[in-house]
């Protein structure tokens, strides 16, 4: 499974591109981290990618096919999308939660059945969410909830995940869950495009980092390509240290206030 | 454990059904007491009597004014009643789901304003009854038609628009209705504008009982057939889109449905306020925030509510009082509660 974007541009306003000549190609069982200052782009290539918004030019293809011109539906059966933070309207179970990553492969007059019942029940399963099958979501804490969107995205069957800063609202020790949870699904083969603003995070669990500055890609490569004091202080602009402690990457802000 | 888990699940599905059961039984009732009550009581044998010689041969035991008390006053206005109670609340239910927010209900579109200012101008224009009804209708649909244009001047937040539109357009249509209603003859024409927007039962005739019997269940039907895909859109259009939820499609046969059942019921029998807040409220209370199970409870409980609303209009006092003024009555402080359990749980 692949997923080719070329040249894609989008601009809000019809004068300044925040997405500017993108081009990336990514295959199954990556696990990509998305890196960029706020305003980046990170979360404009997402909403294109969702067909939230409406790409200005270029393309974008999963296995050869044109995934721009697809049905929403159609989408949905190849990308899958995991919210930072999920707010519904009004509270459901984990059961009827997991249970809307099958709407896809529904259609628009009918309800899951059987079949998509076993889908949502395995999903729980796999990340162990059983016990909580009739608990409502919001009684659940953050890195439960977390989970519940993971078991939720993995019932919707497609190969490609989108992450939306999974770790920003969690404590940490739920943070390094998640993070374990996805690397976990990229052996899988499933593919993962994450956005995060934690660099260290980004550093030590990706297999591989996309930097977009400016609506461009400034860099793509591995952890130890990109982990360099002075390009990651170019980025940043500010002072950054990186080592290596015991396999693992710090950075240490050289400039404090 | 699968197993387990299904075993579970059904008996949920199990406990809402039950529900479901009390709630038609409690349907039933209120649709045979609402028949029997009211200043001309008629007992339950005769009744059933009088309704059931329509269907079998029953020797007639009563007299002519009986039968016309059942078939041509009560009936028609029974069931009216049903289904604008059925079609308000189902309107309020689908409206909370598109917009993502409990607290709105059905004038959020501007429909009932609009729907209101088609009938008083109508009245102004000394209009007949027919052509009135359907000044309604239009006034309705032309609020929600200039609400969406609105609307679509801010796409990148189409929910907000479309509540910021409806109540532009609906300040708009009271300030309009407020102008009708200065101009209008003070001897005759005010009065008659006033309790025709006041929300009564009283003056509904069978062609706006054929209306609503065909809109509402049509709407009601359409919006069945959608129910998982209106419980996806509670998530918001960046998660229902990306679970493959047309967004557009759904919010579109939402919105026009729950319109439709609007002005209709505003058209046949003025402003009735607050049934499509307070109903959904207490259906997602009893059987959860599933369309699957609220739809038909809604229908259920908001047809009960407004027989039993009516009944007590006509029996409480000598001279009725106009539905609106109840449900305002029940409806008001209930929002209030509403209100002061949100912020407790915030």
């Amino acid at each position: 499974m692949t997923l080719d974007i070329r040249s894609l541009t989008f601009s809000y306003d019809g004068k300044r591109n925040v997405l500017d000549d993108i081009s990336l190609s990514f295959e199954e069982g990556q696990f990509v981290v998305l890196l960029g200052r706020n305003g980046a782009g990170k979360t404009t290539l997402f909403r294109n990618l969702l067909g939230l918004l409406k790409a200005d030019g270029g393309s974008v293809h999963v296995d050869g096919r044109d995934f721009l011109s697809m049905s929403v539906r159609e989408r949905a059966g190849y990308m899958a999308y995991i919210p930072q933070e999920s707010h519904p309207g009004f509270s459901y179970s984990v059961i009827t939660s997991v249970l809307m990553g099958t709407t896809s492969s529904l259609s628009t007059l009918s309800c899951p059945g059987k079949k998509e019942m076993d889908r949502a029940y395995a999903a729980l399963e796999r990340f162990g969410l059983v016990p909580f099958a009739h608990r409502m979501v919001d009684s659940l804490s953050g890195g439960e909830r977390q989970l519940v969107l993971c078991a939720r995205a993995i019932a919707q069957g497609s190969r490609i995940l989108l992450f939306d800063e999974p770790t920003s609202s969690l404590d940490w020790a739920n943070q390094i869950r998640t993070l374990d949870t996805i690397r976990s699904l990229t052996r899988e083969g499933y593919l993962a495009i994450v956005s995060t603003h934690n660099l260290e995070q980004a550093l030590n669990w990706a297999t591989r980092l996309v930097l977009l500055k400016g609506g461009r890609v400034h860099a793509d490569g591995t952890s130890s390509e990109l982990a360099c004091s002075c390009f990651l202080s170019s980025f940043y602009d500010m002072d950054i240290r990186v080592e290596k402690l015991e396999g693992h990457y710090v950075c240490i802000p050289q400039e404090t206030v | 454990m699968t197993t387990r888990i299904g075993a579970k699940t059904k008996e949920q599905d199990r406990k809402a059904d039950v529900v479901l059961l009390l709630l038609l039984v409690a349907f039933v009732a209120a649709f045979f007491v609402s028949f029997a009550l009211g200043r001309y009581p008629i007992g339950p044998t005769t009744l059933v009597k009088v309704l059931a010689s329509r269907i079998f041969d029953i020797e007639r035991t009563w007299t002519a004014q009986v039968e016309t008390v059942v078939f041509n006053i009560r009936l028609p206005r029974v069931l009216i009643g049903a289904f604008i109670g059925a079609g308000l609340s189902l309107s309020g239910l689908v409206y909370q789901g598109v917009f993502r927010n409990p607290m709105v209900s059905p004038d959020v579109l501007g429909s009932t304003s609009g729907a209101g200012v088609g009938s008083a101008l109508g009245i102004l224009l000394g209009m007949g009854y027919l052509a009135i009804s359907a000044m309604s209708f239009l006034g309705g649909l032309a609020a929600v038609v200039l609400v969406v244009m609105v609307a679509r001047r801010v796409p990148s937040q189409p929910v907000l628009g479309l509540v910021l539109a409806g109540i532009m357009i609906s300040s708009l249509f009271s300030s309009t209705l407020s102008f009708i209603k200065l101009v209008a003859d003070t001897d005759d024409v005010l009065p008659q504008i006033t309790y025709y927007l006041i929300g009564s039962l009283t003056s509904t005739r069978t062609s706006d009982l054929v209306g609503c019997a065909v809109i509402i269940s049509a709407s009601s039907i359409v919006l069945y057939m959608i129910r998982w895909q209106l419980n996806v859109m509670t998530l918001g259009e960046e998660e229902a889109t990306s679970l493959g939820v047309d967004t557009r499609l759904i919010r579109g046969i939402a919105i026009v449905g729950a319109t439709l059942m609007t002005a209709v019921s505003t058209a046949a029998a003025g402003m009735i306020g607050w049934v499509g807040l307070v109903i959904p409220h207490l259906v997602r209370m009893l059987v959860g925030a599933d369309y699957r199970h609220t739809i038909p409870a809604c229908l259920f409980l908001g047809s009960t509510f407004l027989m039993v609303v009516d009944t007590v209009s006509r029996t409480i006092t000598t001279s009725e009082i106009p539905i609106g003024i109840l449900t305002s009555f029940i409806g008001a402080p209930f929002f209030l509660y509403l209100i002061i359990r949100e912020g407790r749980r915030t």
